[in-house]
């Protein structure tokens, strides 16, 4: 909360402080107090739950991050001058309520000065629990209107048997598909989490993302594990 | 910066020129490694700053994801900047979240929590640049730079400035040298021009003009100074020539008139001891004369005292009317032979400076008196009138030498009487006060011939008359009116005269009184021995006594010894001093008559042997010695009394009675 206070605080200083110095010194002092950022608090417990709760929140904060050295075609990013107020990033969480969390200590913050919108999509099987009449295509029909307005789509490991599907309701859409099922990447997904020596990093499929007219800040790319290229199309490290 | 002032025109210039091309290139030097080295730190800093920007923007992503190794990856490429010492990433949660450091070196981290921005720490510059990322700060790159580059810079900025320097100062020293002879050209052929001048005195060259600045005029102005100097050393030569031929000439004057003046000089040393041989023999002439004249006052005395005396004898015997006549004549003769003789000896005296006069009181009535009836008679003779007036105030007494006065008195009314044939002669004394001082004048009226007014000043002269005719007609030496004439000066009076010719004239001496007016003063007996008493006591008592008279002269002897006898006296007569100083041996006199001037022994010896003997018998100087100094010679030798020759009878009774009846005289010891 207080960090929240803070940006909009500086956010709001920055316009009316003219002077740069007073601006430098302003930036020094949010420097400081988000020392208790983002990443911290969400690392404060990692020595509690290490297994767990360190790496939902991890993770959580990735898929933040992630957003930020993408770029999306939709180009409403930027606040118009039309004074209506930015449309929100939209995150939506497919199956996954050990995120829900995390994603929602995060709900206030803004990326690109838009507002981030959580959307958690329930799993095709949490759905046929409440309705068992539920089927497959209905889901997927459901699942495609709904994850149009969907900036990012994680996507749980409880959808492994339908991700071919999903994957291909999010072929040429705008939406950046993360998720930690493995070949996620080389499947046609856009993100996958991969860990290595116990550390956790990510491979990039490049060329599903230029078909998704997605733009991935070459800054993501050098950190990625891998990286799925057109020419080659194989993983460069 | 003395010596600089000594330098050639040549090498100041040089100089000026030089320090000029080097300010200028060390300012322009200066300036430009300034502004460049300024230009260069900006540009440096700007770099670098940028270089951090870049480096921060880079690390976004790697810092977002906490991907140390991307980022020291990411930092390892600030190996191509050497002079990158170090580059560090911060976080919030770790301190050192990637760094970078220059191979070889451990430097030491600055504190990264200052202000984003750059600094000068020590030698090295720091820049710290937040990384933001989507707005928000997630940490901060920190770079350090040594500065290498721009000490580099500057080396090499110097290196540059100093050859630029160098090659500055070399053209420099060319191109002046080159300009400098524009302006120490003409000033040193000036000064070579100059030079010539002076050394060979050669003033018909020229200098030779460049261009028309202030130089060229110097040199139109020296040249117009040459052809000046020129002209004028012409002149001078010419002047020197003309010069040289007048000292020549000057020359041969000079020696001309040194020789004639040599001459002259020759001459006039000689004139000089002729001149002092002359004065010398003049001196003994004088001498001669004064030894003359003494002597003829002596000689001419002695036998004019015999004349007068025999003659006053002679006239009291018994003789017929025509004897008597004849020795009246020989005796007025004689006293006029005596006056005469005596005019000339006062004369001589007074032009000599040897009179001296006395100032004694006297009255003056009594001299009038005599004077009165001692003229009456010659008067009477001539059928003239005289008469002496007094003056209604006259004092009985002044203070004058009164021989000297009726000397003067006497000679003007003898000369009036003489020059008068008919009329009167009138002596008038009166009192007249001039200037609070009282005066006697005497006035000597005549009606005689008179004097022309363009003789009057000449009749006080020595020896002139107003006519050389009046010698013939009249007689006399015309020594009287100047003998009276300086005998009034010498008193302290003077002396004029008033006279037109054919009605008379009157002579006027004025005196001063010399003293109070005084009445019933008797004059001292002893003050004036000349003066001759009262006539009233004369043969009242006849003389007695014992006379001893030492006189060499046989004539004098006899008329001596007749007159003493005479006056019944006795007498005893001896021929010199040493006789008579014999006979006071052995003889009783009461009175001794000393002749001064005798052989054997001479009166002033014989009277001071006689006093020195004890004896007290008083005694009477005879002398024919009238000078001045006489009397006070007898009386120191002793003497008691004075007479001089020749004898007069009346005074030598006079004297006589004084100390033969000292009951009848006073005043006589």
């Amino acid at each position: 909360m207080i960090r929240i206070d803070n940006a909009k605080k500086n956010n709001s200083n920055a316009d009316v402080v003219p002077v740069v110095r007073q601006r430098i010194q302003l930036y020094a002092l949010t420097f400081f107090l988000s020392a208790g950022s983002l990443l911290p608090s969400l690392l404060a417990d990692a020595d509690n739950d290490k297994n767990l709760t360190t790496a939902y929140q991890l993770k959580a904060a990735f898929l933040y991050n992630f957003m930020k050295f993408v770029e999306w075609p939709d180009n409403s990013s930027r606040s118009d001058n039309s004074g209506q107020p930015p449309k929100p990033f939209v995150l939506c969480v497919l199956g996954e309520d050990s995120l829900k969390a995390p994603l929602n200590s995060l709900a206030d913050k803004t990326i690109k000065d838009r507002p981030v919108k959580v959307l958690f999509i329930d799993s095709f099987e949490t759905v046929k629990k409440k309705n068992r009449e539920a089927t497959v295509e209905d889901y997927l029909d459901q699942l495609q209107k709904t994850i149009v307005s969907c900036h990012l789509l994680f996507v749980g490991a409880a959808e492994k048997e339908r991700l071919a599907e999903i994957l291909k309701l999010s072929e040429k859409k705008p939406i950046l598909t993360v998720s930690d099922i493995s070949n996620f990447a080389s499947l046609g997904g856009v993100i996958e989490f991969v860990t290595e020596n116990n550390k956790m990093r990510f491979d990039i499929n490049l060329i599903s993302a230029e078909a998704k007219a997605l733009k991935i800040s070459s800054q993501l790319l050098q950190l990625a594990h891998k990286v799925y290229k057109k020419e080659t199309a194989r993983p460069t490290p | 910066m003395k010596w600089i002032n000594n330098l050639t025109i040549r090498r100041k210039l040089l100089a000026v020129l030089m320090s000029i091309c080097l300010v200028v290139l060390l300012l322009s030097g200066g300036a430009m490694i300034a502004w460049n080295q300024y230009a260069f730190r900006q540009n440096m800093i700007k770099d670098i700053v940028m270089q951090t920007q870049i480096a921060a923007d880079n690390c976004k992503a790697a810092v977002a994801f906490e991907d140390t190794q991307i980022a020291a990856g990411l930092l390892e490429s600030f190996q191509a900047r050497p002079s990158v010492l170090y580059v560090v990433i911060q976080t919030p949660a770790r301190p050192e979240f990637a760094r970078y450091v220059r191979k070889n070196t451990r430097p030491a981290i600055h504190d990264h929590s200052a202000v984003e921005g750059w600094s000068f720490v020590g030698d090295e510059l720091v820049v710290r640049k937040n990384i933001v990322l989507d707005g928000e700060v997630i940490g901060r790159l920190m770079l350090c730079s040594d500065l290498q580059p721009l000490k580099a810079n500057l080396r090499r900025n110097i290196m540059i400035v100093i050859g630029v320097i160098g090659f500055g100062l070399v053209i420099g020293y060319v191109l002046s040298s080159w300009l400098q002879r524009l302006i120490s050209q003409p000033i040193l052929a000036l000064t070579n021009i100059a030079r010539d001048v002076t050394y060979r005195k050669d003033y018909s060259v020229r200098a030779v003009k460049y261009y028309n600045d202030e130089v060229g005029v110097l040199i139109d102005t020296f040249n117009q100074m040459l052809g000046q100097i020129q002209k004028e050393m012409t002149d001078r030569m010419q002047a020197e020539a003309e010069l040289r031929k007048h000292r020549d000439h000057l020359e041969e004057m000079i020696n001309d008139r040194t020789r004639e003046l040599k001459l002259s000089n020759q001459r006039l040393k000689m004139s000089v001891e002729r001149a002092n041989l002359m004065a010398k023999q003049a001196t003994q002439a004088n001498r001669a004369k004064s030894e003359f004249l003494a002597n003829m006052s002596h000689e001419i005395r002695t036998p004019m005292n015999a004349i007068l005396g025999f003659g006053e004898l002679l006239r009291e015997e018994p003789l017929s009317d025509d004897q008597a006549n004849y020795v009246e004549t020989i005796l007025s003769s004689g006293r006029n032979l005596l006056q005469i003789i005596n005019d000339i000896l006062d004369f001589s005296k007074i032009e000599a400076g040897k009179l001296s006069t006395e100032q004694i009181d006297f009255s003056l009535i009594p001299m009038l008196e005599e004077l009165e009836s001692l003229f009456r008679p010659m008067c009477s003779q001539k059928n003239l009138d005289f008469d002496v007036i007094y003056g209604s105030e006259l004092p009985d007494m002044m203070r004058t030498d009164p021989v000297r006065l009726r000397q003067c008195l006497v000679n003007l009314v003898n000369n009036a009487i003489k020059f008068t044939e008919q009329g009167h002669v009138y002596l008038h004394v009166t009192l007249e006060t001039i200037n609070q001082t009282s005066y006697v004048r005497f006035d000597v009226e005549d009606t005689g011939i008179g004097i022309p007014k363009d003789k009057q000043l000449l009749v006080f002269e020595a020896f002139t008359q107003a006519d050389g005719s009046h010698t013939r007609k009249y007689g006399g030496t015309g020594l009287g009116l100047t003998i009276t004439r300086q005998l009034v000066e010498l008193l302290g009076g003077r002396i004029s005269l008033y006279s037109e010719p054919g009605r008379g004239t009157v002579f006027t001496i004025q005196l001063p009184l010399g003293t109070e007016a005084q009445r019933h003063t008797a004059p001292s007996p002893h003050g004036s021995l000349d003066t001759v008493p009262s006539e009233g006591n004369q043969a009242l008592i006849p003389l007695k006594g014992n006379i001893l008279v030492a006189e060499d002269a046989r004539a004098n002897q006899t008329l001596i010894r007749i007159m003493l006898q005479k006056m019944g006296l006795e007498v005893t007569i001896v021929e010199d001093g040493q006789k008579a100083v014999e006979e006071m041996g052995h003889g009783r006199y009461d009175l001794i008559l000393m002749d001064m001037q005798m052989p054997v022994m001479n009166g002033y010896d014989a009277t001071r042997q006689i006093k020195a003997m004890g004896i007290q018998t008083p005694v009477i100087a005879l002398t024919a010695h009238a000078m001045k100094g006489d009397e006070e010679k007898c009386r120191q030798a002793g003497c008691d009394g004075y007479l001089t020759k020749p004898i007069d009878r009346a005074k030598l009774e006079s004297v006589l009675r004084t100390y033969l009846c000292p009951v009848s005289s006073p005043g006589t010891t």
